[in-house]
Parts: structure tokens; sequence; C-alpha cells
């Protein structure tokens, strides 16, 4: 499989998940797969996994979700550049820290897209963004699992 | 800083052009089949649901529907005769006759996954006429109006998201106020009614039809909470919705009748002669 059809799947896969519908209340218990699925890019296949495309995602996540458009692409791209900056760091660390270290580029990512919200006036609760991160830190180990195992039967059959 | 600035200037034109709400309509249609494929496990569940009744549920089921039928005919009946019996009133009167709205039925698609928006998809698009600021009700009463219009399918803002106000007012006692949205699917709050206003819990807020923007008339939440602070100015007030927004599967989009008022308006505005 070409390594731009793995990145699509991933993308497709990250959405799909992030779109499911779920009653109003289960919202902030679900992880933010989409911010997810970027970060394990930008971690892993770097090559397809720049700025400039976190940003096409987020305002893809923006179209998909309603939300105000620019808001999840700017906190998209600021999230993966400071994943990319500290990529080797993250990559090499502990199972754990990474998880906490993924959990920090979400809390970033929720706190910018937040921001420019507020600054829009829009008036929100962060309670649910600070669940969906702790929930994101959680799932982070096994999405990371699941795609490095895929990746590397995919790569291998290449 | 390019991303930043590329950003800055998205929201910017969003948040000052309004047309940019077609224009984002049309393109989130390409997103349509993510949308389709989230829902396949639901529709999956459901399926397996209804295909794995009984014959005595399903019986069952046809009987209370029936009960249910009959029930609102004979409430359709009455009503007719109140109908009636108001239209004579307000002639005499001399009031203007009110109009009957009409509904279009629409399919939910999706709900929003954001948790800070309360937003939700039906496929009604262009082609069924469906505008912007477009009021949209169940069976239970307002879930809110239509913020983006697409080919297939139309967005809609809840009364439930935190930026949406509607003007309601009392029931029971006519008080006009505004009902702003919450972020909370079960929560909607009074915006500045006086420490004195007479209002108390399980009164129902209707919509006023002040701003034109909502036909007057349709229920939109329940009072549960009612605290007057001393040495504040203004009640805090919290109501539930009475429409089933954050589980409704199907919706109406109401198409307002156009009254003779709004037709001479809409005449004065399209007559080139007049400015």
């Amino acid at each position: 499989m070409h390594p731009l059809a793995f990145v699509s799947l991933c993308v497709l896969t990250g959405w799909v998940l992030t779109v499911v519908p779920l009653p109003h209340d289960f919202l902030m218990w679900w992880p933010a797969w989409a911010v997810l699925v970027q970060i394990w890019l930008a971690l892993n296949v770097g090559r397809y996994s720049g700025i400039i495309a976190a940003w096409l995602m987020g305002l893809c996540l923006d179209f998909l979700s309603g939300s105000p458009l620019g808001s999840q692409a700017f906190a998209m791209a600021l999230c993966i550049y400071g994943v990319t900056v500290f990529r080797l760091r993250i990559r090499n660390m502990h199972p754990v820290q990474q998880a906490l270290m993924v959990g920090l580029a979400t809390a970033v990512f929720f706190a910018v897209s937040l921001w420019i919200r507020v600054a829009l006036g829009h008036d929100l609760n962060p309670l649910a963004a600070l669940t969906s991160t702790a929930i994101s830190v959680v799932a982070w180990p096994l999405l990371s699992h699941a795609l490095n195992t895929l990746h590397l039967r995919l790569m291998r059959e290449a | 800083m390019f991303v930043a600035l590329l950003s800055a200037l998205v929201v910017l034109v969003e948040s000052s052009l309004g047309s940019v709400g077609a224009v984002r309509g049309h393109i989130a249609q390409v997103f349509g089949p993510v949308h389709a494929v989230a829902r396949l496990p639901v529709q999956w569940v459901e399926q397996l649901g209804t295909s794995h009744k009984d014959r005595g549920e399903l019986q069952a089921d046809l009987a209370r529907m029936q009960a249910q039928n009959a029930l609102l005919q004979a409430r359709q009946l009455r009503l007719q005769a109140v109908e009636s019996e108001n239209e004579e009133l307000r002639r005499l009167l001399g009031a203007s006759r009110r109009m009957d709205d009409q509904f279009v039925h629409a399919e939910v698609l999706a709900y929003s996954h954001d948790p800070f928006v309360q937003r939700l998809t039906v496929n009604r698009g262009f082609g069924a006429r469906a505008a912007t600021g477009q009021a949209v009700v169940d069976p239970y009463g307002l879930v809110g109006q239509v913020v983006e219009v697409g080919s297939l399918s139309s967005q809609v803002l809840l009364v439930t998201d935190a930026s949406h106000q509607v003007p309601v007012s009392v029931a029971r006692t006519g008080l006009k106020a505004v009902a702003r949205g919450t972020g909370d699917a079960d929560r909607i709050e009074l915006l500045n009614v006086p420490v004195t206003a007479e209002i108390k819990p399980g009164d129902t807020l209707i919509t006023s039809g002040l701003g034109q923007r909502f036909p007057a008339g349709y229920p939109v939440a329940r009072v549960i909470q009612v605290n007057r602070v001393p040495g504040r100015p203004f009640a805090e007030i919290i109501a539930a919705p009475v429409a089933r927004t954050d589980r409704a599967s199907s919706v109406m989009l109401v198409y307002r009748a156009q009254s003779a008022r709004d037709r001479a308006l809409a005449s004065l505005e399209g007559d080139p002669g007049d400015s």
C-alpha cells in the first residue's frame, strides 16, 4: 500500500470515529480521535503530515462539526507544530510518558480552539475539553498500538 | 506564522461575511459520506432491533399507536372547533387573520460531535426551499433554526446551543423574555427577567414571535428552577427544552404563511420605484 493511501485511510478513520452519532452527554467522554490520528501521523509518518496538512485537516474538522471556520484548523496546526518540534523525544518516550505528552498536545488543541471561539463571543463550558483530553490520554496507547501494528504490516507487504 | 495569518483571515471572513454560510453549506456536502459511514453501526443496531421484534411486541406497538391515533384525532377535532371559534372571535374583534404555517418533514442525518456545538444535520436543502433562519420544530416544540443550507442537507442550530437566543413569552402570564441556550442539552436560561416578574417552576415558555424570526406560539421550554437572589435585580431562571433536541430522529421545517402585512412589506422592498 502506498504511504499516502495509508495516511488517507488513517485520516478518514479518524473522521468517522469523530462523527459517530452519540448522545450529547457522552460526547465529553469521547476521545478526540481526529487529533490523536493526526498526532500519530506527525510522529510516525512525518513526511506526509506537516503543519499545512494539519491545518487543512483541522479545517475539514471545522466543516464536519459546524464550528467557526479556522478555529480547529489553527488549533490543529499549533498542536502538530509542537509535536513535530519534539518528535524524536516523544517517539522515544516510555508509553505512559508518551500518552501524557499526547494529552498535553490535545489540551493545547482544545485550549486554542476554545480561546478562538470565546473570542468570537461563544459562551462555552471547558469541562468537556478536560474530560475529552483525559480520555484521549487513555485511548492513545490503544490507538498507537493499533496503527503501529497496521503500519508495520502494510509496509512489510509493500 | 503563515498558518496563523491564514486562520485569522478565515475566521474574519466567516464572521464578517454572512454569505459564507451558503458556500460552507455546499462544501460541507463533501463530508456527507463520512457521516453516512459513521451512522452505519447505528443503523445496523436499529435494523437488528426491528428485525428481532416478535409478533406480540409488534401487535402491542400497533395497539398502542391505534389508541394514540384515536386520541390525537379526538384532540384534532376539538382543536378544529377551538380554531374556528378563535377565528370567529378575531373576526369580531377586527384583528388580522392568523395564517397557518406549513411543515415539511426532514430526517436527522447527524448530530454535531463537537461538545461545544449543538447542531444537527437534516436531509433538506435548497431543493426543499430550506432557508437560513427558518424555524425547525418537532412534535413537542421548537428544536432550533436553520443556519446553513446545502444542496441536499441543512445545518440546524439547536435552541440549547450557547450562541442561540429566542424571544419567548410565559404562556400563563404573557411575560416576555429572551431564552438563551447554555450548551447543555437539557438547560436553557432566561435573560434579564426582573426578580418581581410572575414566573414559577412548571411554567411553559412559548415563542413570542417578536423579532419576526420564529413564528409565535410554539412551545420552547418548561421552567424548572427560579432563583431570586436578594440584592440582584434579575432572577436566575433555568428551563428545560420541551423538544427532543438531543435524540430526535426526524423534525419539521416550518414554512411561515405570508400574511397580508408581510406581502405588503415584500412588495415595498421589491419595488424599484420606492428608492
